[in-house]
């Protein structure tokens, strides 16, 4: 039987407008559960260096480093899609063709950005 | 202006424009901090101005996380008993990640 079926979200096509929408909401929500790790780290400083180094051995593994470059990506394209959300409140950059440049250098900025700031830190 | 829909709106307003230097200055520190040994970091670290300065971007960083979190709770949660309690949570990690903050920030400056 071929009965019809309501409309599946996956046959929408993804838009960059959508998607830079609920990642700017995932992000936040990963930066907020990162705000464990800071503390922690902040924490392990005050109380010594062997805690300290603790901390550093505990995210200097492969799960530790992938979970470190996902939390600076993560800061990185909030802040620049922050940026974007602060230039439409002021009216600027509304025009939906604007909106697609400006969501793409969002992706590809982060991107560069999480990049120099790893190749710095292993430098 | 008087309501407090738009309240919250220009707080998390005002709360990302003055997280941008903030966030832009901590991401160098850190960078800087990472290749340092445990002694230079405390030196660097226990100045009374830094430790402010951490103490600022905690709290407009948190108030800012709080609102977020709020605005994503009211869209997606409909029932007010998970409603409240989800509220309820958010406060008590706040609260938890300032005290641990400021209790290490206190440890820092004492050293």
């Amino acid at each position: 039987m071929n009965n019809p079926l309501s409309p599946h979200l996956q046959i929408y096509r993804w838009q960059i407008t959508s998607v830079l929408s609920i990642l700017h909401r995932i992000t936040g929500v990963v930066l907020s559960l990162g705000t464990i790790i800071l503390a922690t780290w902040l924490l392990c400083l005050s109380l010594g260096e062997f805690y300290f180094d603790f901390f550093n051995y505990l995210i200097s593994n492969f799960i530790g480093r992938t979970i470190m470059i996902g939390y600076t990506w993560s800061v990185c394209f909030h802040t620049l899609n922050g940026i974007r959300h602060l230039g439409w409140d002021y009216g600027y950059g509304l025009d939906l063709s604007i909106v697609k440049v400006t969501g793409w250098s969002v992706i590809i900025g982060s991107l560069i950005m999480t990049t120099i700031i790893w190749i710095l830190s292993v430098l | 202006m008087s309501n407090s829909a738009s309240k919250t709106w220009l707080f998390q307003k005002y709360s990302s424009i003055a997280l941008i230097p903030l966030v832009s200055y901590f991401l160098v520190k850190i960078l800087q901090l990472s290749s340092m040994t445990y002694e230079q970091i405390i030196s660097e670290t226990s100045a009374l101005w830094f430790l402010v300065l951490v103490l600022i971007f905690t709290v407009i960083g948190l108030l800012h996380m709080r609102l977020g979190l709020h605005e994503i709770i009211e869209d997606y949660v409909h029932s007010d008993m998970v409603k409240k309690l989800s509220f309820i949570t958010i406060n008590l990690f706040v609260a938890g990640i300032l005290g641990v903050v400021s209790l290490s920030v206190i440890l820092i400056c004492i050293k």
